[in-house]
C-alpha cells in the first residue's frame, strides 16, 4: 500500500501511520484486524476514523499506544511515526513515557473507564505525579485546575469524590481531564460520546473542540457516528474490514463520497426531507476477519462488484487533482453514478 | 461552553452540610460502615468476637498462677545461700592458695579452666550467695556482708597479681587474708540463719511459747510483680493494640475535634494516619515493655503457689488473678472434677465425692473402700467446695478447665486469623498472576488449582502434620502454614475470576494508556477492586481455619501438651460422664465460627457495589 502517497506532507504530520498491519492469532487462523492502514494526523487537526463495528478502528488506535494485547496480537508490518519516531520500534519503557504524556486516550464507557476505588482527584494526580514529577500538593492543585478546565462545577469538592458519585457526563469530563492532565499533543478519542445521551454528547464534543483549540493539540476521533465526524473532524478516513477505503477532507467526503461503501453509509442515514421512508441498508454483513474475501473486501456487498474485484486488490487512488481525496475502488466513475442515482 | 452547566443531577448521594458549610458526600468506606452499622447481627457478632479476642489476649491477666504483686521473703532461697556461703569461701581459699602450676596439675580431668578463670568462678560463687542474702536483710546486717565481699575481692586481686611469680611472703599474705575471710564466713554462718518458717507455722498454734524463742533472723519481704514479668513484648503489643482499638471512639473524637477542627474532608484523609498511629502506639509500647520489663513466660509452671503453700516463701502481700491457676498447673487430687457449682462436685475432707455418680461406696463383698486423698488447696485458691474453685471443672490431670479454655483461645483464635491471612496472600498472588496474564500461565495455574482441590484437604494436612518434626517447627506454625498451603485455592479462584473480569475493564486499559507499569496496574488499580470478595472469603477462611485446627488438635496432631487449644481440650475425654470437657470448648468453637460466618455475610452485603449508592 502507498507508502509514498503522502510523502510531500511527511514533514508536517504529527502522527503518521504507514501501512500498519495488526493481526491476531485466533482459533480459525489469523485475523487481519488492521491490514495496511495509512493515515496521518496534522498538528492541531482532527482526523475522524469512521467505520462499522469490527472494522479495525479501535485496533489502529491501540496500536498507536502499543496497547494491543501481544500474545494473540502482533504487528505484521508498517510503521507508526510520532514526530518522526517509530513507535513500533520503541521499547516498553519509552512507550510508558509517551503514553499519558504525549499521547492520551479517552474511552467509550466513562462508567467503567474510571477506577471505582479511587477518588477522581487521585486518578488525575497519579498521572501528573508519574509523568511530570509534581509533588502531592502541586498535583492536587493541578487536578482541581484540570477539573475546572473541563467545566466541572465546584472542583474543590469534586476532586475528593468517587466516580460512582458523578453522573455519566461528569465522568466523561473527568476522563477528559485525566487524559489532558499532561497536555498531550495527541488525544485519541475512542467513541467518546457513544455512551452519552444526545445533549451531553454535544457538550462533550464542544469541550474537546474547545480544549483542542486552546492547547493546540491534535485529535484522533474514532466513531461510527457520521454526525459526530461532520461536527468535529477536519479529515476523515473511512475504514472497512481492516482497510482504509476512502480518505479526504470532511467537506470532500460529505459532499462527494466516491467509494461505494461510503455512499452506502450515507444512504443508511435517516433523511429528514423524506420522513416515513424505509431506511436504506447495505446488504449483507461485514465478513469475518478470519475469512476476508479475495480482492476487494467490500465486493460481497457491493452493488458494482465485477470480475476484476475478486482478483485485484484496489489501491487508494486520488479522485481530485490535488490528491487530497483518495478512494480504493476499481469503479470510481461508476460509483459516481451510484451516488447520483439515489 | 465552560460556563454551561451539566443539566443533570450533580451526584446521586444527597450532600450533607459539614460544619464549615462545605458539602460533604459520603465516600465508599462511609457507606460500607453505615451499612455494617445497620446490621444488628453483625454488631452482635463483632461484640462477641471482640470479647473472645480480649479473653485470649488478656488470658495471662485473668488466669495465672503468678501473682500480680508479691511482697514476700524467700526463706528457702536465703537459707540455701546462707548454707552455701562457708563452703564457697573454703573453695575460694583452696584455689587462691595454689600457684597456677599447682592448680593446673591438680585440676579435674576434662576441665579446661585457666587459673584466672577458676579464681573468678570461685569469687562469683561467694558473691552470688552474699547478694542473695543481702536482698532480704536490713542495712545494718548487710554491712557485715559488704565487708566480707571487700575482703574476698582483695584476696582475689592478691592471688591474681602474684600468680606469675609468688614468693613465700605472698603466700603468707594470701593465707592470712583467707583466714580472715574464713572467720567472717564462720561468723555469718553462726549468726545469720533465718528462722525456719516451716517448723514454726504449725507449732505456733500448738505451743505459743516455743515459737517466740525461735532462733534466727526475721527476713525482710521484697516486692516483685511475677505476673507482669512473665508477659513478653509481643503479648504486650496485642494488649496495647486491643486497648487502642477499643478506645478508638474516645480518642477519635478528640483527634477529629481538636486536631482536625471538625473538617470532614480532613477527617476523611486522616483515616490512614489514625490506623498508623494505633499501630505505632502499640509497637512503641511493646518495645518499651521489652526494654524495661523484658518479660518472657518461658516456663509453663510458676513456683510461687507451691512455695507459698509450703511456707518456703512467706508473704506480707500477695494478690492473685481472679482465676489463680496456671494452664499447666495440675491438681492430682481433683482429676475430672465437675464444675464446682454443681452439687455432684462436692468432696468431703477425706477426698471422697459426697454425692452423685462419683460417690465412693465400699465394695459390696469385701467392704474395701477405694483409696482417696484429701483435696490440696494451694495458696490463693478458693476453698475446697467453693463454687468458684473450678468454674468449669478440671481435666484428666486436674488442671482448671476455665484457665485452659482461656489460654486455648489464644491458639485457636490466632491460628484462624493467621492461616486466613496467609492463604489470602498466597491465593491473591497466584490468582492475580493467573487472571492478569492469562494464556498458558492461566492454564497451568488453573489445572494446578484443580489438582490441589481434588486432594482431600484434611487428610493431606493430617499426613503432612504427622511428618513435621514438632521440635524443629512448633506445631502451631506448622498447622498455620499447612492450612494456608492447602486452602488457598478458593481465594485464588476468586481473585483469578475478578482479574479476568477487571483485566477487560476499561479502567485497566485507561491506566495502561496513561503510561502506568504493569505492577502498578495490577497492585494499585486492579487489586483494590478485587478485594471485596477476597475480604469475605477471608472471613470465612478464619472460621474454617479454627475448625481445621480444632479437628487436628482433637485428633492429637495439632497443639501438643501442655499447651491447650479448644480442639485438644475436647479430646481430653470422650466419656459422657465428663460432659463439661465437651460442652464448654465445643460451645466456644460454635460461637466463634457462627460469629465469623456472620461477619462474612455482613461484609458481603456491605461491600456489594450495588449497595453503595444509597
Amino acid at each position: 500500500m502507498g507508502d509514498g502517497q503522502h510523502k510531500e506532507t511527511q514533514g508536517e504530520a504529527l502522527l503518521e501511520v504507514l501501512g500498519l498491519k495488526t493481526y491476531f492469532h485466533g482459533d480459525e487462523g489469523i485475523a487481519q484486524a488492521v491490514d495496511g492502514v495509512t493515515y496521518r494526523v496534522l498538528p492541531g487537526e482532527t482526523l475522524g476514523i469512521v467505520g462499522e463495528s469490527g472494522c479495525g478502528k479501535s485496533v489502529t488506535a491501540l496500536s498507536v499506544l502499543g496497547l494491543v494485547p501481544m500474545p494473540p496480537g502482533f504487528h505484521a508490518g508498517g510503521r507508526i511515526l510520532f514526530r518522526g519516531e517509530d513507535l513500533l520500534q520503541a521499547g516498553e519503557a519509552r512507550m510508558r513515557e509517551i503514553r499519558g504524556n504525549d499521547i492520551s486516550m479517552i474511552f467509550q464507557e466513562p462508567m467503567t473507564a474510571l477506577n471505582p476505588v479511587f477518588t477522581v482527584g487521585n486518578q488525575i494526580m497519579e498521572t501528573v505525579m508519574l509523568h511530570q514529577g509534581l509533588d502531592k500538593e502541586a498535583a492536587r492543585q493541578h487536578a482541581i485546575a484540570m477539573l475546572e478546565k473541563v467545566g466541572i462545577p465546584s472542583p474543590e469538592q469534586r476532586v475528593d469524590e468517587y466516580p460512582h458519585q458523578l453522573s455519566g457526563g461528569m465522568r466523561q469530563r473527568v476522563m477528559i481531564a485525566m487524559a489532558m492532565a499532561c497536555s498531550p499533543s495527541l488525544l485519541i478519542a475512542d467513541e467518546p460520546t457513544t455512551a452519552l445521551d444526545v445533549t451531553i454528547q454535544a457538550q462533550v464534543l464542544d469541550l474537546i473542540g474547545e480544549l483542542q483549540e486552546r492547547e493546540g493539540m491534535s485529535v484522533l476521533l474514532i466513531t461510527h457516528d457520521l454526525g459526530v465526524v461532520a461536527q468535529t473532524a477536519d479529515h476523515v478516513a473511512v475504514m472497512y474490514a481492516g482497510k482504509v477505503v476512502e480518505y479526504g477532507t470532511v467537506e470532500a467526503i460529505f459532499k462527494e463520497p466516491r467509494h461505494p461503501y461510503t455512499i452506502g453509509l450515507f444512504h443508511s442515514l435517516p433523511d429528514l426531507a423524506a420522513p416515513g421512508e424505509r431506511l436504506a441498508t447495505i446488504e449483507g454483513i461485514v465478513p469475518s476477519a478470519f475469512h476476508f474475501p479475495s480482492g476487494c473486501r467490500f465486493r460481497t456487498r457491493c452493488p458494482l462488484a465485477g470480475e476484476r474485484c475478486a482478483q485485484e486488490v484496489p489501491e487508494l487512488e486520488a479522485v481530485t487533482e490535488d490528491g487530497e481525496h483518495t478512494a480504493a475502488c476499481h469503479f470510481l466513475e461508476e460509483a459516481r453514478a451510484l451516488q447520483v442515482e439515489s | 461552553m465552560t460556563k454551561v452547566m451539566d443539566g443533570e443531577p450533580a451526584a446521586e448521594s444527597a450532600p450533607t452540610t459539614g460544619p464549615r458549610g462545605a458539602t460533604y458526600s459520603k465516600d465508599y468506606w462511609d457507606l460500607v460502615f453505615d451499612q455494617l452499622g445497620r446490621n444488628r447481627l453483625f454488631k452482635l457478632a463483632a461484640v462477641v468476637l471482640t470479647l473472645l479476642y480480649a479473653s485470649a489476649i488478656y488470658a495471662p491477666l485473668i488466669a495465672n498462677d503468678r501473682p500480680y504483686v508479691l511482697e514476700a521473703a524467700n526463706y528457702a532461697e536465703y537459707n540455701k545461700a546462707w548454707r552455701t556461703l562457708y563452703p564457697a569461701s573454703l573453695g575460694l581459699g583452696s584455689v587462691a592458695k595454689k600457684t597456677p602450676e599447682e592448680y593446673l596439675a591438680g585440676r579435674t580431668e576434662g576441665s579446661d579452666l585457666s587459673y584466672a578463670q577458676a579464681l573468678e568462678n570461685e569469687r562469683m560463687a561467694v558473691e552470688t550467695q552474699l547478694a542473695t542474702m543481702k536482698l532480704y536483710l536490713a542495712a545494718e546486717r548487710a554491712a557485715a556482708l559488704d565487708a566480707l565481699l571487700g575482703d574476698v575481692e582483695e584476696l582475689v586481686a592478691l592471688a591474681a597479681g602474684t600468680a606469675e611469680a609468688r614468693s613465700d611472703e605472698d603466700l603468707e599474705r594470701i593465707k592470712e587474708q583467707h583466714g580472715a575471710i574464713k572467720d567472717q564466713a564462720k561468723a555469718v554462718r553462726a549468726e545469720y540463719e533465718a528462722r525456719d518458717p516451716e517448723a514454726e507455722a504449725p507449732e505456733a498454734a500448738t505451743e505459743p511459747e516455743g515459737a517466740t524463742e525461735s532462733v534466727g533472723l526475721e527476713l525482710q519481704g521484697i516486692r516483685s510483680y511475677p505476673m507482669f514479668e512473665s508477659i513478653a513484648a509481643w503479648e504486650s503489643f496485642f494488649m496495647l493494640l486491643w486497648l487502642a482499638l477499643m478506645s478508638w471512639p474516645l480518642w477519635n473524637r478528640f483527634w477529629n475535634r481538636a486536631l482536625l477542627g471538625g473538617d470532614r474532608e480532613r477527617i476523611r484523609r486522616a483515616r490512614r494516619q489514625k490506623l498508623a498511629a494505633t499501630l505505632a502506639f502499640s509497637l512503641l509500647g511493646a518495645l518499651l515493655w521489652g526494654q524495661f520489663v523484658g518479660g518472657s513466660s518461658s516456663l509453663n509452671l510458676a513456683p510461687y503457689k507451691q512455695a507459698l503453700t509450703e511456707g518456703e516463701i512467706v508473704e506480707t502481700q500477695a494478690l492473685f488473678p481472679p482465676v489463680p491457676y496456671g494452664f499447666a498447673e495440675a491438681h492430682s487430687t481433683e482429676l475430672y472434677r465437675p464444675p464446682t457449682w454443681t452439687s455432684e462436685s462436692e468432696i468431703d475432707e477425706e477426698g471422697y465425692y459426697a454425692r452423685g455418680p462419683r460417690r465412693a461406696e465400699p465394695d459390696a463383698v469385701t467392704g474395701f473402700m477405694p483409696s482417696a486423698n484429701p483435696v490440696v488447696v494451694r495458696f490463693g485458691e478458693s476453698e475446697r467446695n467453693a463454687a468458684s474453685r473450678h468454674w468449669m471443672g478440671t481435666d484428666s490431670s486436674g488442671r482448671d478447665f476455665l484457665t485452659r479454655m482461656l489460654w486455648g483461645g489464644r491458639i485457636s483464635l490466632s491460628v484462624g486469623l493467621v492461616s486466613a491471612f496467609l492463604l489470602v496472600i498466597i491465593g491473591t498472588i497466584i490468582g492475580a498472576v493467573a487472571g492478569y496474564f492469562g494464556g498458558w500461565i492461566d492454564l497451568l495455574i488453573s489445572r494446578f488449582i484443580e489438582v490441589v482441590l481434588c486432594l482431600p484437604a484434611l487428610l493431606l494436612i493430617m499426613m503432612a502434620a504427622a511428618f513435621v518434626d514438632p521440635n524443629l517447627i512448633p506445631p502451631i506454625f506448622s498447622i498455620v502454614i499447612l492450612i494456608a498451603l492447602i486452602r488457598w485455592t478458593g481465594v485464588a479462584r476468586l481473585v483469578r475470576g475478578e482479574f479476568l473480569r477487571l483485566r477487560e475493564a476499561e479502567f485497566t486499559l485507561a491506566s495502561q494508556a496513561l503510561g502506568f507499569s504493569s505492577a502498578r496496574t495490577i497492585f494499585l488499580h486492579i487489586l483494590p477492586n478485587a478485594m471485596a470478595p477476597v475480604l469475605v472469603a477471608g472471613a470465612f477462611a478464619v472460621a474454617a481455619g479454627i475448625l481445621t485446627e480444632s479437628t487436628l488438635s482433637f485428633l492429637g496432631l495439632g497443639i501438643q501438651e501442655p499447651m491447650p487449644s479448644w480442639g485438644s481440650l475436647i479430646n481430653d475425654s470422650k466419656s459422657s460422664e465428663h460432659w463439661w470437657i465437651q460442652v464448654f470448648p465445643g460451645f466456644l468453637i460454635f460461637v466463634t465460627i457462627t460469629c465469623y460466618n456472620q461477619v462474612g455475610d455482613a461484609l458481603r452485603d456491605a461491600l456489594d457495589p450495588k449497595m453503595k449508592k444509597h
